[in-house]
């Protein structure tokens, strides 16, 4: 299994698991763990649509390196909930 | 203490422990319901896309449809190797890079093919990016169509082949699965209430 796929795998069921149990009594949790949530799941939502459409590529239209269809399609679902989070909690309220 | 509040207390105590494991099987249906929805849905999505492309790949101009009737008997059809050489023949050098006219048919190139007797024709599948499918006429051997066929790769994404090999099949079966869990769950939580209330009522209305 490559590393692109492996992305996608823990970007698609991972993720999911982690912001759900992230959820739970998330009221009770400090402002900035609150924005970092509401900002992955913003940016799992995101990673999702780009990811669906750029997964329905079809192989004759890749180019050689293949860099954004594997970016958005492989490595977009881990990713940007991470950068999303940390963005939510770092800007300033 | 008002009998009418004691009949619903005796009422209340009566049904609590028949209402329990009923209430602890709506919390796991909560709960399925939750989980297996939030975990499957891109997976359903693109399952779902997929599905509705598939459906529709002939208006979509997803795959070549070729209109064509035999133009001879079956048994006077030709060869499948001469079929397969006439496509390979036909195909564009970018489907066969390594295979030049005159040499023999190579199978490695070809994936599949699609013998239509009614029709008088056959399909070859050739094994390239664009699943490039050279149509052929049985009898003549004279190419009817060349072109690609856009829903192999999405029959694969639909089933889950594409992120690499038969064996991610499985993750389309548990979405799959996390979708029929789901509304079964979802039909729970919606009538098991209703059936609570439905029953709560009946008792305390028996005299």
């Amino acid at each position: 299994m490559s590393l692109g796929v492996t992305a996608l795998l823990v970007g698609l069921l991972v993720t999911p698991l982690v912001l759900l149990w992230w959820s739970h009594h998330l009221r009770r949790r400090s402002v900035r763990q609150q924005r970092a949530f509401w900002g992955a799941i913003t940016g799992h939502c995101v990673a999702g649509a780009l990811a669906v459409t750029f997964g329905m590529v079809p192989p004759a239209a890749w180019s050689g390196s293949d860099g954004i269809r594997g970016f958005f399609g492989l490595w977009a679902l881990l990713l940007f909930p991470v950068l999303a989070g940390l963005a939510a909690a770092l800007r300033r309220p | 203490m008002p009998s009418s509040v004691t009949g619903a207390t005796a009422t209340a105590t009566a049904t609590a422990p028949a209402r329990r494991p009923r209430h602890r099987l709506s919390r796991v249906a909560f709960y399925a319901h939750l989980w297996l929805g939030v975990l499957s849905t891109i997976t359903l999505l693109a399952i779902s896309i997929t599905g509705i492309l598939l459906n529709h790949k002939r208006g979509l101009g997803l795959m070549p449809d070729v209109a064509h009737s035999p133009t001879a008997a079956f048994g006077d059809a030709i060869p499948l190797e001469r079929l397969a050489y006439a496509a390979l023949v036909a195909a564009p050098p970018d489907a066969r890079p390594a295979w030049r006219p005159g040499d023999p048919v190579d199978l490695a190139l070809i994936d599949r093919m699609d013998v239509r007797p009614r029709n008088g024709l056959v399909k070859v599948r050739l094994r390239d990016k664009a699943a490039t499918e050279v149509t052929v006429d049985l009898a003549s051997g004279t190419v009817l169509h060349v072109g690609a066929r856009g829903d192999v790769f999405l029959q694969k994404l639909h089933s889950g082949e594409a992120l690499g090999g038969p064996s991610f099949v499985l993750l389309s079966d548990f979405a799959a699965v996390a979708l029929v869990l789901t509304l079964i769950s979802g039909y729970w939580l919606w009538l098991a209430p209703k059936w609570s209330s439905g029953r709560g009522r009946t008792i305390a209305e028996d005299p």
